[in-house]
């Protein structure tokens, strides 16, 4: 039957996708990978017009230096509606000068998004060891994405949840650095994110959440919070698209400007911030 | 593009389409969506449908399935749910295999003197109770004896072949995304919810066609959307969306009788 409540179009919703994966995957169970073949028609089949792009090239191959800069020629090459995600470990040396260099590297690629490998495989979040590249971070307002997926060798999507031990490291972390944005991407499956994930964000103003952990706690993070705390994204081409493109536009009772914000304002707005 | 994904990107919903969610638990508080009382799940149940062009939805509960609850007292709730609105909600009765035979034996009848046509399972999360264990042929042998429709979870492939040729009349839905051969027995069914990696839906429609699968999102544990875009946005032809959308499911509620008269025509 027609939708009996005024829904905007998707496409006044400008769609902001804060998670995408590029590259050739050759893992079970994923039968596209998303490449510079068809990544835009994807893009345009489920009507996003921008997204995030990472690529696992950087993710899950040491040094990440490599992929990140075949991440940004894939997007300069593609397309302006594609924004690089530099991924990012703390340097292993303490100190500055380190962290520096590092920052400087990604603002000399243009990039104006960052993704912190916090999961297995990676970097745990603790606080004494990304403090020195949190606050080069912090200095110039650069969002950081939260990737608390696996980047071994046995499983390498972005999807993972993070337990209570991890969100009590992202407390310190996040109130260490309170104007530092934090976006949990991609925190999804099973049941859901840890139950302490939504207290935590009342308790950090600067800690944010995408939708793709699907139950509830975004939207009561999006009624409880405001709209500014949520991202819209897919986790594609691990998650089917289809799935998420239509839940900010049909979630009942919202206003035009709250999901403009979901779906792209908020991601626009603190990437225009970056210093 | 077709007509029906733009229709749905428009935010028009699904214009002369009629959909049905197989899929919705109305009290599933252990995943953050709780209610103190029935009649606002009800309310918001119902905001939700129509602000989505949803005509019907396959109701069940969630909040009782713990082994260590009552699940008489979800059924209870349930009623109270379906009553609010019996031409947009149908429900799915729950039971749980670990309690007695005569408890077992009581609440089917029961719930079946309620009106309930539709049973809900939930054995793999209930301490892993085998899917053909003797208290559960009970339940089937009742689903047979009395033309009910069982949607379970989830069922192992073998269990799910034996029971459907044991109990050839039933109908049986594999409640989470199922691209199995099983699906291949003319009483077997599978509910789409489950987070499929790009391209995975298409593939699993155009190996076992369009008429096993029914939609469904596991609202309101999430956005209802979550099964709608799933088939809306899909490389399928309007056609095979339209059937998974609502004509499968209608078929099979009208199959126990419950499917409401309004709705008749599009059978």
């Amino acid at each position: 039957m027609q939708a009996r409540e005024n829904i905007p179009a998707l496409a006044e919703l400008k769609l902001f996708d804060t998670c995408v994966v590029v590259g050739r995957l050759n893992q079970s169970g994923i039968s596209v990978s998303l490449t510079e073949d068809n990544l835009l028609p994807v893009l345009d089949r489920y009507g996003i017009s921008e997204a995030l792009v990472t690529s696992n090239f950087a993710r899950l191959h040491f040094t990440h230096l490599r992929g990140n800069r075949w991440t940004v020629e894939f997007c300069r090459n593609l397309s302006p509606r594609l924004h690089p995600v530099w991924v990012l470990e703390p340097p292993i040396q303490p100190g500055q000068g380190p962290a520096l260099a590092v920052v400087d590297e990604l603002r000399d690629a243009g990039v104006k998004v960052v993704r912190l490998l916090m999961g297995p495989g990676a970097t745990a979040p603790l606080l004494w060891c990304w403090q020195d590249l949190l606050e080069e971070l912090q200095a110039r307002r650069i969002p950081c994405l939260v990737d608390f997926g696996s980047c071994n060798y046995f499983n390498c999507s972005t999807a993972a949840v993070p337990d209570d031990s991890a969100v009590d490291h992202l407390r310190d972390i996040a109130q260490a650095f309170p104007n530092l944005p934090f976006i949990l991407s991609h925190a999804s499956g099973g049941l859901g994110i840890a139950k302490s994930f939504l207290p935590l964000m009342y308790r950090c103003p600067n800690l944010h959440l995408d939708i793709t952990g699907i139950l509830q706690y975004w939207r009561t993070a999006l009624r409880e919070l405001g709209p500014e705390r949520v991202f819209f994204a897919t986790g594609m081409p691990y998650y089917d698209p289809g799935t998420f493109v239509g839940n900010v536009q049909y979630e009942p009772g919202l206003t035009l400007e709250a999901r403009k914000m979901i779906c792209g304002g908020n991601i626009r707005r603190l990437m225009e911030a970056v210093q | 593009m077709n007509t029906l994904q733009q229709n749905w990107q428009a935010g028009r919903g699904f214009p002369d389409t009629l959909v049905i969610d197989g899929h919705i638990h109305f009290d599933g508080g252990f995943c953050g969506q709780a209610w103190d009382s029935v009649a606002p799940a009800a309310e918001y149940a119902l905001q939700v449908l129509d602000a989505n062009g949803v005509d019907l939805a396959c109701i069940l509960g969630g909040g009782f399935y713990g082994p260590g609850n009552d699940y008489t007292r979800g059924n209870d709730d349930l009623l109270e749910f379906c009553r609010t609105a019996p031409d947009r909600f149908i429900g799915f009765a729950h039971f749980i295999p670990n309690d007695t035979e005569a408890s077992l034996d009581a609440e089917l009848e029961r719930t079946f003197a309620m009106g309930f046509r539709c049973i809900k399972l939930l054995n793999a999360y209930q301490e892993n109770h085998p899917g053909n264990s003797p208290k559960m042929m009970r339940i089937y042998r009742f689903a047979a004896r009395h033309n009910l429709l069982i949607l379970n979870h989830y069922w192992t492939p073998d269990v799910l072949d034996g029971i459907a040729r044991e109990f050839p009349t039933v109908n049986f839905i594999a409640g989470h995304w199922y691209p199995d051969p099983v699906l291949r027995l003319p009483n077997v069914y599978c509910n789409l919810w489950g987070l499929l990696p790009l391209g995975e839906f298409e593939r699993g429609v155009k190996e076992y066609g369009a008429e096993k699968f029914l939609m469904g999102s596991d609202a309101f544990l999430n956005p209802i959307t979550v099964g709608l875009g799933l088939v809306a946005q899909s490389d399928l032809p309007d056609l095979d969306k339209r059937k998974i959308l609502g004509l499968n499911q209608a078929r099979l509620l009208h199959a126990v009788g419950v499917l409401p008269p309004a709705l008749h025509h599009w059978l």
